[in-house]
């Protein structure tokens, strides 16, 4: 045998593989675990996932609603004397995987959204008509899911391939309705509406949602839901619900009609292994400007990286990270939702500064977590550049550019005025090369 | 690192695509520690085992604060400890190729290795169990000396003796086998 001469690298690299019977028996006994504890999460978990996913909200809604009302109607006779079992009800939901309904969003301070039908095939594929005559099919049954918006009257579509997005499927009804907490319920009595006798619930199971349901007694099935988000001070009504009706596979076609002007919008959810990379692959990736930073007399040193968004939205950030002479680390990120559009709640922000007419930094509401995240995600991503303690002085900048791009600025410590200035100052547009 | 988190994220919301991507990712790491601590292969399955178990079992209550190789380091060693102080297993370090499966695929480059993980697993096996840790966890686990102070209860200062104690002995050890 040769001499050991570096004792480190052998047990680095000491590797002992389970034998292949005994790895078959230790996966297949975490995997049926795993599968156990499945069925236990889809009624905890999923309630708050979907209330909290935009995609998912209005059909959690509907099934939080079906579930609300077998929930209530469980203990047995309703005051109207309709009697509506369990059991019953149950079947008749394993009848239905279809459903649509009308839907309207109404925001306390006046601004409404559009009213919208809403049908969903199944629970990853629904198409929405909205008043003003646009036209949404949202897929979400492959790998990579797919949102065509449709303007008719303009001929014009926006296709959004969200790639490794899917396959999602909202929580499988009857599981949400067997383990439903049934304890904080109360009961409105009824109301006649069109002939039909309705009973009311009313539910509010967090801080966050304010159910009032409204009950066919009849069918057994939801007439009225209205879900009041008391903190984002808007709520969303849904009625005219209809379980049994025919559909046209071709509405729900994710392929634009002819003679449409479409826009592609391609966003990456799939996972990434953090890597280096040039300002020119930021551009590659993203469907908005990449900006790139100019040469600065106090940065010391400078790396681009991409990486997966550290907040949790499974989207790619681009991170360019700044080492300077005060000791400071300062991250600039860019990602293709970042955009005034989305973030619109930057304006509420503070103001802090303006550099020029058009490019403006404000505060982020939770810049301290933001930063966290970011600043601890890039430290261990790439160690030998950035090592660092985190700061309780660190903050967020939001950096709107004058063509609706955002940048995030995650700094380890506050960044000085003057600093920061030259710094926005020096951001200019990628260049293609 | 990254993919790390998501998978960890995903199979706390309940994916097996993710655990099974997380097996398959750590197995033959987590095995290396395991064998490098108890010296025997048999034993280190086993704690595989129970450390798959029990991150299913405990899946909602993980927060981690470092990387997930090191968590999960940390919760092999700690298995493998108590199944030493349970079964009072003495290390008795491999002999032959007693079930060592190793990665590489070319019968020589499996010969050599094979050779040579023996005669690791021989060396570590006479070092004393915290010593053993500390070199484990350091070199084969990534961690810092810092964290396994941290993750052992122990200061940084003993874990970094220990660990230079631990390197003199399977130099010594390691090189006189050659010797013989």
């Amino acid at each position: 045998m040769k001499p050991f001469n570096n004792i480190s690298d052998l047990i680095t690299n000491f590797n002992v593989n389970p034998r292949a019977q005994k790895q078959d028996e230790i996966l297949s006994d975490a995997i049926q675990l795993q599968k156990k504890r499945n069925k236990e999460l889809l009624a905890e978990n999923k309630w708050k996932h979907i209330m909290k996913n935009n995609i998912t909200k209005l059909a959690a809604a509907a099934v939080i609603l079906i579930a609300l009302i077998i929930t209530f109607n469980h203990n047995g006779v309703s005051p109207d004397g309709a009697t509506i079992a369990w059991a019953d009800v149950v079947k008749q939901l394993n009848n239905y995987e279809k459903y649509k309904c009308r839907q309207r969003v109404i925001v306390d301070n006046g601004t409404d959204l559009p009213t919208m039908e809403v049908i969903h095939v199944n629970l990853s594929l629904r198409r929405q008509e909205v008043e003003d005559g646009t036209i949404h099919i949202i897929d979400m049954q492959n790998e990579d899911a797919i949102l065509v918006e449709l303007k008719p009257d303009e001929q014009k579509a926006v296709v959004t391939k969200m790639l490794g997005y899917g396959p999602k499927k909202d929580p499988d009804i009857i599981d949400m309705v067997k383990r439903f907490d049934q304890e904080s319920t109360e009961r409105l009595g009824t109301k006649e509406v069109d002939g039909k006798n309705l009973y009311g619930f009313r539910h509010k199971p967090n801080e966050h949602n304010d159910f009032t349901v409204w009950v066919d007694t009849g069918t057994k099935l939801p007439v009225e839901i209205e879900l009041r988000h008391p903190k984002m001070k808007n709520m969303i009504y849904m009625d005219n619900f209809e379980f049994d009706f025919e559909y046209d596979p071709e509405d729900f076609s994710t392929k634009v009609p002819e003679g449409y002007v479409v826009e592609t919008i391609i966003n990456d959810y799939r996972p990434v292994e953090p890597k280096q990379i040039s300002a020119n692959e930021i551009q590659a990736g993203l469907n908005h400007t990449a900006y790139t930073i100019g040469n600065l007399p106090w940065v010391t040193d400078i790396m681009t990286v991409q990486t997966i968004d550290p907040l949790g939205s499974r989207a790619i950030s681009y991170i360019t990270a700044l080492n300077t002479i005060d000791d400071n680390n300062i991250l600039l990120i860019q990602g293709n939702y970042y955009d005034t559009g989305r973030m619109i709640w930057i304006f509420n922000q503070q103001l802090v500064l303006e550099s020029g007419p058009e490019i403006k930094v404000y505060t982020h509401p939770n810049g301290k977590e933001y930063a966290k995240y970011f600043l601890e995600g890039f430290s261990k991503d790439m160690p030998d550049f950035a090592e660092f303690e985190l700061s309780d002085q660190r903050q967020t900048r939001m950096i709107t550019m004058p063509d609706e791009v955002v940048i995030g600025m995650a700094a380890n410590r506050p960044v000085s005025d003057e600093m920061l200035k030259d710094l926005v100052n020096s951001l200019a547009p990628v260049q293609s090369e | 690192m990254l993919e790390d988190k998501i998978l960890l994220w995903r199979f706390k919301r309940g994916s097996t695509i993710a655990l099974e991507r997380i097996y398959t990712k750590h197995k033959v790491y987590l095995t290396s520690v395991a064998t490098a601590l108890l010296n025997d292969t048999h034993a280190a399955e086993d704690a595989l085992h129970d450390f798959f178990v029990l991150l299913v079992q405990s899946a909602d209550s993980i927060k981690l604060n470092r990387s997930f190789k090191a968590y999960s380091a940390v919760c092999v060693a700690n298995i493998a400890k108590n199944k030493l102080k349970r079964r009072k297993l003495e290390p008795a370090a491999l002999e032959g190729s007693c079930a060592i499966e190793t990665e590489y695929p070319e019968p020589v480059l499996l010969a050599q290795q094979q050779e040579q993980t023996i005669a690791i697993n021989k060396a570590l096996a006479k070092l004393p169990y915290e010593q053993r840790e500390a070199v484990t966890l350091h070199l084969l686990a990534g961690m810092t000396f810092a964290q396994i102070a941290k993750s052992t209860d122990t200061s940084i200062n003993t874990i970094q003796s220990r660990y230079r104690y631990g390197l003199d002995k399977l130099k010594t050890l390691l090189n006189n086998e050659v010797i013989k």
